[in-house]
């Protein structure tokens, strides 16, 4: 066995052992909230109060689970009185069992900072870098986390 | 194929070893050159051969010098046990040529051969086949060399992204602040808040009797926003609901238990 076949006996040890340990974090990792679902819809509902408004919103999220842990994430949020649903698409991974972050946000083109009453979440929407979060509690049909950037939180529910 | 018996020598010009000792069985090789003169000298045992003659079948369309075929002869006597001075087997014709002597050296080749009175190229068939297996040993090591590369990239690629997000993993997580958060009962409902001074008074200020149907609050703040959200169960029903607030600050604690307790229920 020459030296390149040796190396190559390594090299496929060695990502074997990374690989295998990478799958066991994810699935440390993965919020029992999601388990079971690899296709599933949530749902959440909320309310906006400004000075001089009040928007009541429902938001419906489809996930999806992708290779290595990744999340895609389809969320539709329709306000009352509205016919057209605001769309942001991104990406969500578990860092640790109270941790994850979302990524690669795409937002659809009606989805600009005026339509957000929020200020903080308005800011938001123009910028693309990863936010983290944190979970504060999870049960089979409960999921409700808080925004380490803005500190806002959320609940959802599933089915 | 035909076979001389009683021969010193066998001699078929289209094996790897062309030469063969009768008495030992041990056999020689020899250059495509030497191999082709004595091919001819063999056509024509007893007889002589002109040095023309063996110059163009060993080196045809070049212009070599005598003492090349000079130095074939003798790296043929070499090879059959003879010499210059015995002459036993290969003779010199003085200004003319060589001869073979007749019967000590047995010619074999294949019929086809024969009868095609082809001079049987001595480096062609045995001195080109391997060549021919030697290249494509040589192009498939190159080959699989290549391939062993191309693996050991991939492989390495890979481990390094692997090593790469697990060092993302460990870093995110161990080095990423999470919030404090506080739980406290109080009248049947569960209130969370972050672990400030800003959380525990925003407790105190929300906490009161809401519908018998909310169950959890949480309750955060940053210096634009009033953030709540509650988990409630309708007494009617078996499943929990929840409901997310956004509050200005333009609202007052007020205004915002009593919007919690419109919709939280």
């Amino acid at each position: 066995m020459n030296n390149v076949s040796k190396a190559i006996v390594w090299l496929v040890l060695a990502n074997t052992l990374i690989i295998a340990l990478l799958s066991w974090m994810n699935k440390l990792n993965h919020p029992p909230f999601l388990d079971g679902r690899n296709n599933t819809m949530l749902f959440s509902r909320g309310r906006t109060y400004t000075k001089f408004e009040v928007d009541t919103f429902k938001e419906v999220i489809t996930v999806d689970h992708r290779w290595g842990g990744v999340h895609d994430i389809h969320s539709s949020t329709l306000s009352e009185g509205e016919n057209k649903a605001l769309n942001v698409y991104y990406s969500v991974y578990f860092w640790g069992i109270n941790l994850f972050s979302t990524t690669n946000v795409l937002r659809s083109s009606n989805y600009i900072p005026s339509t957000e009453l929020d200020f903080a979440e308005a800011h938001l929407i123009n910028d693309s870098s990863e936010q983290f979060f944190q979970t504060l509690y999870q049960d089979k049909y409960i999921f409700c986390y808080s925004s380490l950037l803005t500190s806002s939180v959320q609940c959802i529910t599933a089915d | 194929m035909k076979r001389k018996q009683h021969s010193m020598w066998i001699f078929n010009p289209t094996l790897r070893h062309q030469l063969t000792n009768q008495s030992n069985g041990k056999s020689k090789k020899l250059h495509s050159t030497d191999c082709k003169i004595l091919e001819l000298l063999c056509q024509y045992q007893g007889k002589t051969v002109s040095k023309n003659a063996l110059i163009n079948a060993a080196w045809p369309g070049r212009v070599v010098s005598q003492a090349s075929l000079t130095q074939s002869i003798a790296h043929l006597r070499i090879a059959l046990g003879d010499n210059g001075r015995q002459q036993n087997i290969i003779k010199t014709v003085p200004r003319h040529g060589y001869s073979v002597v007749s019967d000590l050296i047995s010619l074999e080749m294949p019929v086809a051969l024969e009868q095609d009175n082809l001079s049987t190229s001595c480096s062609e068939i045995p001195q080109d086949t391997p060549q021919l297996e030697h290249q494509e040993k040589i192009g498939l090591s190159a080959h699989l060399q290549y391939l062993q590369k191309f693996i050991l990239l991939i492989l390495s690629l890979l481990l390094l992204l692997s090593i790469t997000w697990l060092a993302r993993i460990i870093y995110y997580n161990s080095t990423t602040d999470r919030l404090q958060w506080n739980q406290r009962e109080y009248l049947g409902v569960t209130y969370y808040f972050t672990n400030t001074k800003n959380g525990s008074q925003r407790f105190k200020d929300l906490r009161r009797r809401y519908s018998s149907d909310l169950r959890m609050l949480y309750i955060s703040e940053n210096p634009e926003q009033l953030y709540i959200s509650c988990v409630y169960q309708p007494n009617n029903l078996h499943e929990r609901h929840t409901m997310n607030f956004s509050f200005s600050r333009d609202y007052s604690i007020e205004q915002v238990k009593e919007a919690i307790n419109e919709q939280c229920q």
